[in-house]
């Protein structure tokens, strides 16, 4: 693990903390799932034939918030700050739990989610910490 | 054949037991896709996606009408490998994924994410229907497959060294004997095993 890493990880949990605990991170598919359900019909409608790639939809979308729903304006915020949050989360979740994994899980090899299957096999004992990354993460 | 094989370089045996291939569906868990795309431990396959693009185009070619579309054993290759099918909805004769299957999207990201498989190289084969040229056919799935992928890692930032797109057109349909049905139309992610 770089240094680099970890110091975006740790900026990646102060963000995560800053949050009000509503802002409890999803999954890609829910944050989608709701996105879909609330600004479906405007992308079709405004930004129909825009490819979701390289959030090129996305962008087309915040670009034409005038013509959107009020409903869809709210959730497209919410859409993008659930993704950057769940990324920031996954990126956060190792580094969070190095002194458990050195602690509890020495001797798994990584690959194959091992790491992770041990840690979650000690909850009791794992930090509060590094339990809290896991959720963030997605991961139990 | 014989080329073909040469572009696959399996680095161990192949496992006979086909997994996953779940019909396609609207939503699909993280769970589901994890559990079939797991298993293949430490064994990598190495694929050559620009041959294998290359090998499907003279196949096309040389195979005089529609009506003689040889079942090559290559393709079943791909069934081996631990798999899943999605049904990812677009524009009409468009790549532009549309909205209702941005959710399977994001379960794919979910699974690709997950540390069981974070290591793991994957595969995005896109299948069409029969209807239409095999030609034509071959590169709208392509360009379908080359969506996804571009979706998976920008949008949803998975590490763009882990996924190939390729597009097989109807080269190999689910079901033969109804080549138009809906049920061909599908894209399947293919575990290639652990990175290089």
């Amino acid at each position: 693990m770089t240094l680099a890493i970890r110091i975006l990880g740790g900026l990646a949990l102060i963000f995560a903390l800053s949050l009000p605990a509503s802002a409890q991170t999803v999954s890609y598919a829910e944050a989608m799932r709701l996105f879909t359900r609330a600004c479906g019909k405007d992308v079709e409608r405004t930004c129909k034939g825009v490819s979701i790639g390289e959030a090129r939809m996305l962008n087309c979308m915040k670009k034409n918030e005038s013509k959107i729903s009020d409903t869809c304006k709210t959730t497209l915020d919410a859409t993008i700050r659930s993704l950057e949050l769940r990324a920031a989360a996954q990126e956060a979740a190792f580094p969070l739990c190095e002194k458990d994994i050195r602690r509890f899980c020495k001797e798994y090899d990584p690959g194959n989610g091992r790491i992770l299957r041990c840690l979650l096999s000690n909850e009791k004992q794992v930090s509060a910490g590094c339990n809290q990354a896991i959720t963030d993460a997605g991961w139990r | 054949m014989k080329t073909f094989l040469s572009t696959l370089v399996a680095a161990a045996a192949i496992t006979a037991a086909s997994v996953g291939g779940a019909m396609a569906q609207a939503s699909v868990s993280q769970a589901e896709l994890i559990n079939n795309l797991q298993g293949l431990g430490a064994r990598s396959t190495i694929l050559n996606v620009d041959q294998l693009r290359q090998d499907v185009t003279v196949k096309i070619s040389q195979e005089a009408s529609e009506d003689v579309v040889n079942r090559n054993q290559y393709l079943d290759y791909f069934a081996s490998l631990p798999n899943f099918s999605v049904e990812i909805l677009f524009d009409f004769d468009s790549a532009i994924i549309k909205p209702d299957s941005y959710e399977i999207l994001g379960a794919m990201a979910d699974a690709l994410h997950n540390p069981v498989l974070l290591r793991d190289q994957f595969l995005i084969v896109g299948h069409t229907d029969a209807k239409g040229k095999r030609e034509y056919n071959l590169e709208l799935s392509q360009r379908r497959a080359d969506s996804i992928r571009n979706a998976l890692t920008t949008v949803f930032k998975v590490d763009p060294a882990r996924i190939q797109a390729f597009g097989l057109g109807e080269e190999q349909l689910r079901d033969p004997n109804n080549p138009d049905a809906a049920v061909n139309r599908r894209v399947q992610l293919l575990n290639l095993g652990p990175m290089p």
